[in-house]
């Protein structure tokens, strides 16, 4: 078999972290080699690498046997590789078949050949079982169609690289490419990816879900912290040996005492919303701190954002301080729930203001007299945030978009706990901050809820949620698969009933 | 303390913290670079044009820039929201008519205003529930009522305008106090007023939160539709008293008056420091920014600059002062 593309020692450094670090990999025709790896192990910035998105920082990519340096995504293109990004690249405004022919319409003097654009994108859809009717606009359509037309907009790619005969795209990477996917449509997918190895398509497949990979993979490499661990067959393998190499270590969890049997905060009953989560029941207690793990995809965010009362639920109820939850975060916050969303840039600060005034929009009221702002009371406000939180300000003026990352999350903390919250929710209440941010942050969550606050964590870094949750709900495509506690609460566990792989035991 | 995008550390002296001080003075800047120039055009003025300080031209400068100054304090508090409104030029006329209708029906002085001013609150409240409840945007939004209110006020008057008002009704324009009529008055405590409750007021303080980064300030328990629908009531209402006092000056209600106005005002507030982006700008700067736009008005107009040229010499002061902030935000 010839090798279609390799990358040797490739190095990718985003400021001071280290996204690839000597990474080695390759793929030849007719071959589906699988990259796993946790969240941060580098697969996606490799997988950008290839497509022309990033450009590497050390180390060489050969196509074929000779080098070559991708300027940008057209060149990869160019060079015959396909990608199916996990973030949609469709126009909503147009219709499915001219998305899936896009850049590639068949044309006849010049005009696109509607007719044949139509056959072509037929053809695609009906490689991947995918029955949505070409004329529809794509905004119509649901996540997993979208998805499904994603993938057949780059089967399009390939097949039409194949009739003509020249330059032909050899080789198509799958980035998480069914995690909207229904049953049916993955198998019809599984096939295509068939179809197309046999032609001599080299395949790169990433995806979280290790039974996926398992099944339909050649060869599989692990990735983690921007390094290779190894690559090896996939016959004989398990996904014990795949978890423990993308886990690679033992994380000691931080026992704590935790107040057992405390009152409920909040609780779901058979809550359920449509692509999102099914039929979800579980018990929030003030006095600890509840984790929510699972992979993209598997709801762990709408757990937030219902708790939160910025998403509504479509079936169950949800009950939050002894009463029917209000439905709207300001009602929430009115019962003592505060909200730390995961996207502090977009969803969180104000950036061009100050620390003073970020600290003090949530409560507003509390800082004026007659409906008048007091300059004092908001300049304190501030004052406190800085204090109270460690946060490294020339003072409570600085405006928060000069801040580094962590101590923006600080501030952003800051001004939820200035509420003093007896139900916290966070998202993802360390990203991209520093250790020692984190380990503040940390810190200040467990004091939370040693003070009484019910706490709920929702976050995609796994060893993050083993040290400081008392349990963890781990969620599957929108089902609860466990809750964990204690010891029974290992990484390897939790990764195993996220990625499907197990089933609940207890 | 509630730090204002615009000048704060005009107020307060806090030497500890001199770095992002400077940053964030640009809108102080602006305000004071706003100042030096109408203190310049007023002195070259006094010595290219013997008439220029007078106290009638004076005078007539500032009651012809009442309505502008009106609308400019709504049309800033929506800015700051990040939004804007498109129809006050249009309001301003068909209030200007409804009070004409309605006097020379023999309504009261005092119900013929306040039914005038309802056209201000009707027409904000319906460009507030189309961008908030419709989610129509708010060039579209406003681009439509600003041609139905036009429309409305060439239907009811059949294009013409409606004099013969009662002449007690020529009080705004008549009356003076300390040598300016009671309409520049009423001007003067709109702004003052606006310019207060925009930098102090706990809900107008709200929409420097909800331009600057509208989804977390619904994350953070403001209620953004809310604010953006009274947001544009104050601006229609705005509006229509502009209107109202129009019409009492000229004794008439015009249906054509106004055209063009919202985007003088438009470009004033801009000149004065706020941004389409929202999240900055205040109603002093804003002022300022009418006043300067106005004297060179005269100033041409003293100089006999013929009025096409007067439209150009605006455009390009609108240019230039929005490249030298960007200029100047690069810097920094």
């Amino acid at each position: 078999m010839r090798t279609l593309v390799s990358l040797q020692a490739v190095t990718k450094s985003f400021g001071a972290t280290r996204a690839l670090d000597g990474v080695s990999f390759d793929v030849a025709e007719g071959e589906v080699h699988a990259l796993v790896g946790e969240n941060g192990a580098g697969k996606s910035t490799l997988m950008n690498i290839l497509a022309g998105v990033l450009r590497p920082d050390g180390g060489q990519m050969l196509i074929g046997d000779r080098p070559q340096d991708f300027r940008s995504p057209l060149d990869a293109r160019a060079a015959g590789i396909a990608t199916v990004f996990q973030e949609l690249s469709l126009v909503d405004g147009l219709s499915v078949e001219e998305n899936i022919c896009a850049g590639r319409a068949p044309s006849r003097f010049g005009l696109i050949d509607r007719a044949a654009q139509r056959l072509a994108a037929t053809r695609a859809m009906d490689h991947l079982a995918l029955r949505v009717s070409p004329q529809l606009l794509v905004g119509q359509l649901t996540a997993s169609q979208r998805q499904g037309v994603e993938a057949a907009k780059a089967l399009h790619r390939l097949l039409d690289g194949w009739t003509q005969g020249t330059r032909a795209s050899r080789l198509l990477i799958l980035d998480e490419p069914t995690s909207a996917l229904s049953a049916e449509e993955k198998t019809a997918l599984f096939t295509a990816v068939r179809d197309l190895r046999s032609l001599g398509v080299g395949i790169i497949y990433i995806s979280h879900h290790l039974d996926e990979v398992l099944a339909l993979a050649d060869r599989i490499t692990v990735l983690r912290d921007g390094k290779t661990i190894w690559t090896r067959p996939a016959a004989g393998l398990d996904s014990d040996v795949l978890v423990r190499a993308m886990v690679g270590r033992q994380v000691e969890r931080g026992q704590r005492a935790r107040g057992t049997a405390a009152a409920v905060a909040a609780s779901f009953e058979n809550v359920g919303r449509r692509g999102q989560l099914q039929g979800l029941s579980f018990a929030l207690h003030h006095g600890e701190i509840l984790a929510v793990a699972g992979l993209d995809g598997s709801g762990r965010e709408t757990v937030a954002r219902l708790l939160a009362g910025v998403d509504l639920p479509q079936s169950g109820r949800i009950v939050l301080g002894g009463q029917l939850h209000p439905g709207s975060l300001r009602g929430a916050m009115g019962r003592g729930v505060g909200y730390v969303p995961d996207d502090r840039k977009a969803l969180g600060l104000f950036l061009a203001l100050p620390i003073a005034d970020n600290a003090v929009v949530t409560d507003l009221r509390r800082v004026s007299k007659w409906g008048v702002v007091r300059r004092s009371l908001v300049e304190r406000g501030g004052t406190e945030v800085i204090a109270r939180q460690g946060v490294k300000a020339s003072g409570p003026r600085q405006p928060v978009g000069a801040l580094s990352g962590g101590n923006q999350q600080k501030v952003l903390f800051g001004k939820w706990l200035r509420r003093k919250p007896s139900v916290l929710i966070v998202e993802e209440p360390t990203k991209g901050v520093d250790v020692g941010a984190k380990r503040d942050i940390h810190d200040q969550l467990v004091a939370e809820a040693k003070a009484g606050a019910a706490v709920l964590v929702v976050s995609s870094d796994l060893p993050e949620i083993l040290e400081i949750a008392d349990r963890i709900l781990v969620l599957h495509r929108g089902r609860l698969m466990a809750v964990l506690e204690g010891a029974e609460a290992t990484e390897e566990a939790v990764m195993a009933l996220a990625s499907g792989l197990a089933t609940a035991a207890a | 303390m509630m730090t204002d995008p615009g000048r704060s550390t005009m107020t307060t002296a806090d030497p500890s913290t001199p770095a992002p001080r400077a940053a964030r003075n640009i809108g102080a800047l602006r305000e004071f670079a706003l100042l030096a120039m109408i203190a310049l055009l007023v002195v070259a003025m006094s010595f290219a044009s013997p008439y220029f300080l007078t106290l009638a031209n004076l005078q007539a400068v500032v009651v012809g820039m009442v309505p502008t100054a009106i609308i400019v304090v709504g049309m800033t508090i929506l800015l700051v929201s990040g939004s804007f409104d498109l129809s006050v030029g249009s309001v301003l006329a068909l209030s200007s008519t409804v009070v004409a209708i309605l006097l020379l029906a023999h309504v009261p002085i005092p119900f013929a205003i306040l039914g005038a001013l309802m056209v201000g609150v009707i027409i904000g409240l319906a460009n507030g529930i189309m961008v908030t409840v419709f989610q129509v945007n708010a060039l579209i939004a406003t681009l439509g009522t600003m041609s139905i209110a036009r429309g409305v006020a060439l239907v009811f008057t059949e294009g013409f305008s409606l004099s013969s008002l009662p002449p007690e009704f020529s009080v705004f324009g008549k009356a003076q106090i300390l040598g300016l009529p009671l309409m520049a008055w009423i001007m003067f405590s709109i702004v003052v007023v606006g310019d207060v409750a925009l930098r102090r007021t706990r809900f107008l303080r709200q929409t420097y939160f909800i331009g600057g980064n509208e989804k977390a300030a619904a994350l953070s328990g403001i209620a953004v539709n809310r604010v953006r629908v009274v947001c544009f009531v104050l601006s229609g209402v705005l509006a229509s008293a502009a209107g109202v006092l129009l019409a009492s000056r000229l004794m008439s209600g015009t249906p054509t008056a106004g055209s063009g106005l919202e985007l003088q005002a438009l470009a004033a507030a801009v000149i004065g420091g706020a941004s389409l982006r929202g999240g900055e700008g205040t109603i002093l700067g804003a002022v300022l920014g009418v006043i300067f736009v106005a004297l060179i008005s005269n100033a041409m107009t003293m100089l006999a600059v013929s009025i096409y040229w007067q439209m150009i010499v605006t455009g390009l002061v609108l240019v230039v002062a929005v490249a030298i902030d960007m200029l100047s935000r690069r810097k920094t």
